[in-house]
């Protein structure tokens, strides 16, 4: 090993390393292993993370668990598959809990895709991918962090897939190409799937730009579409089954289909933070206007995949403007990732201002890191999306060791509960805040009350009835799935919390509710300082 | 034929591993050295090993060939996994048995390569 790999050995341990500490190592509160999640502060996160602990528990990611699908046993998953598997896996053999082992798995995918796109670029040129490398912080930084803090579980691991795909696009001599491809691509079907279509249109692109600037002979391109024929076919065997139930599941649901709109702009959408393009601060910003600019000169002499795979998801970050309803969320969604397609774009920009003064590997090296430093120093805010308080927790933990598997819980307003509550391993419900007040501000008590349950309900509780046919449990059987009125006096248990950071007026209110249930024929079965849970006596009045 | 110094291969990858856990031990400092050690271990195990293995066939030089044959395992053991979980197999002992396979596969590939082509 020479002295300039040396150098950039210790330039990589030392960027990848500051990534894990001030990404997943701040999130994770330094622990690797938690009894409750502490890093997610959204929903997106805490469903993924029921459905891995119940893979873990179970054995296999065959059917939802039935505490979330209305009792049913044989409701299959639906959800891409991959990344449940690989964490549950993953958590039996390190030791970890599921929850832990997927957020873990989250943040190695992305900053494994980075590095595959700095050895992506490197294949390109060396001094602009160490140099570029430092905008890889972004990934924990401003909005884009809220990728990782708000629990965009899939996406990671479809986004790696699709990396590592870019990767190999730039590795035409690999001998048998079509094989690593095809279980990629195969991959990002059973990963997160719009990131397969990305990869698709990619190489479409791909192929065009290389035919536009004449850098695609005959002959290349016969090669090229030979090998993603063979990969596509190797990826659909390698992802036969799932192919099937998305066709059922997802496939099905009227609002995947093709819709066209006005563009939107990020301000505007609503499911999700976007990052913008001024989130990297306005110096960075010119600096990758600018690296644009030159990389789009340049891909005419040398159409390279660096080049165009970061090119073309720049492009799909900024697809929300064309008008395809469809691609919004998925717009926004690939922003989260920018900062590592983006990188070469602000490493050319730097590489053309430094090689007047020196090409030395080592100054290179300490510019990219003292860069990534300097980045961190401005920008970053330590990472916390905690948002279980312990005692919430405890309270969990006490249905678990003391109630039926089944049991119903209905809980009422607590801080975050809208976020979490879809994890606990028990039919759960959540009764309306809005709903209650309007109830106590009218003085009339009525049972019929707007409740959420939190059933896995996107396609109405799947199920097969033979390899290729399916039902709807929710829709044969007429089973309300959605938030409506419900009977307040139909739970086993009632969880109550007596504080609220956010609203404590509603947690005042709480406290009336659970004398009000106390009184009519509930019992007190657990409490502590934040929250009381109560058993109500089966059939009976709870209100009056 | 590929010809690779395998010895001087897995003595880098060892380097790795011993890097990757002192990088890892820092992130998350207050976990037990023994359960950071676990999980770096079942990454090289799960993913890193096999992927090397299972490229090991390939002319591409050793950090290419580590970084697409762990992107390929990941893949292959996620699948895997995701099939024999639904046949009956609990994944709870896939993260231990299944790169077996792969590193078999992978030695078996690469050393199918080394035979003189006729």
């Amino acid at each position: 090993m020479n002295r300039e790999h040396l150098i950039e050995l210790v330039f990589l341990a030392l960027l990848f390393g500051g990534l894990l500490y001030i990404g997943p190592g701040a999130v994770f509160h330094r622990q690797l292993s938690h009894e409750k999640p502490v890093y997610f502060a959204a929903g997106d996160g805490y469903l993924y993370a029921k459905l891995t602990n119940y893979a873990y528990d179970a054995g296999s990611f065959k059917y939802l668990p039935p505490y979330s699908a209305a009792g049913f046993n044989d409701s299959i998953e639906y959800h891409p598959p991959l990344m449940p598997v690989l964490a549950a896996a993953f958590a039996h053999t390190a030791g970890l809990h599921g929850h832990d082992a997927m957020a873990l798995m989250m943040a190695l995918g992305m900053l494994f895709g980075a590095l595959l796109m700095y050895w992506l670029v490197r294949s390109w040129n060396k001094t602009v991918a160490m140099l570029g490398a430092a905008l890889f912080v972004f990934l924990y930084i401003s909005r884009f962090a809220i990728g990782y803090t708000w629990g965009q579980v899939l996406f990671h691991l479809g986004t790696f897939f699709l990396m590592a795909l870019f990767y190999l696009m730039g590795k035409q001599d690999l001998k048998h190409w079509w094989v690593p491809a095809g279980i990629l691509i195969a991959g990002t079907i059973n990963a997160h799937t719009s990131e397969t279509f990305f990869f698709y249109v990619f190489a479409v692109f791909f192929l065009s730009v290389k035919f536009v600037v004449r850098q695609l002979p005959k002959h290349e391109l016969v090669w090229w579409l030979k090998q993603l024929a063979l990969a596509s076919l190797l990826a659909v065997i390698l992802s036969f089954n799932y192919i099937i139930i998305f066709h059922n599941g997802y496939g099905a649901d009227p609002e995947n289909q093709l819709r066209f709109d006005k563009p939107m702009k990020p301000e505007d959408f609503g499911a999700v933070r976007a990052p913008l393009l001024t989130d990297f601060t306005m110096p960075v910003l010119i600096a990758l206007l600018v690296g644009v600019a030159i990389a789009a000169v340049l891909a005419c002499k040398q159409a390279h995949a660096a080049l165009l795979a970061s090119g073309f998801m720049f492009l799909v970050g900024m697809s929300n403007y064309i008008g395809i309803e469809s691609l919004f969320y998925r717009a926004f969604q690939t922003r989260f990732a920018w900062p590592a397609y983006l990188a070469v774009f602000f490493g050319i920009t730097l590489y053309f201002i430094i090689k007047k003064f020196t090409r030395n590997t080592l100054i290179i090296a300490i510019v990219g890191i003292a860069l990534a430093g300097f980045f961190v120093q401005q920008n970053y805010q330590t990472l916390n999306a905690e948002i279980i308080y312990d005692q919430q927790w405890e309270g969990i933990e006490w249905l678990y060791a003391n109630t039926d598997p089944m049991a119903t819980v209905l809980f009422l307003y607590g801080d975050s509960y809208d976020q979490w509550v879809r994890m606990v391993k028990r039919p759960a419900f959540l009764a309306s805040a809005s709903d209650l007040v309007a109830m106590a501000q009218s003085g009339t008590l009525r049972r019929m009350v707007q409740i959420e349950p939190f059933v896995v309900n996107d396609v109405y509780l799947l199920y097969r009835k033979s390899f290729f046919e399916f039902g709807r449990h929710a829709k044969e059987q007429n089973i309300t799935i959605f938030p409506a009125k419900f009977d307040l006096c139909s739970y086993d248990y009632y969880v109550i919390d007596r504080r609220s950071a956010y609203q404590p007026q509603l947690a005042q209110l709480n406290v009336q509710f659970a004398n009000l249930f106390l009184a009519h024929n509930m019992t007190m079965q657990f409490q502590n300082d934040h929250l009381v849970i109560l058993k109500h006596r089966a059939g009976g009045e709870c209100i009056a | 034929m590929p010809e690779h110094n395998v010895k001087q291969e897995v003595q880098y990858l060892l380097a790795g591993y011993v890097a990757l856990s002192i990088v890892f031990f820092v992130a998350f400092r207050q976990s037990p050295l023994m359960d950071v050690l676990r999980t770096t271990a079942s990454i090289y195990w799960m993913f890193v090993l096999p992927g090397y293995a299972l490229a090991l066939c390939s002319r591409q030089g050793f950090v290419d060939r580590v970084l697409i044959g762990t992107s390929v395992q990941v893949g292959v053991f996620g699948l895997a996994s995701y099939y024999l979980s639904l046949m009956g197999w609990s994944l709870a002992t896939h993260g231990l048995v299944l790169p077996v396979f792969s590193i078999i596969v992978g030695i078996v590939l690469w050393k199918r390569a080394q035979k003189p082509q006729v």
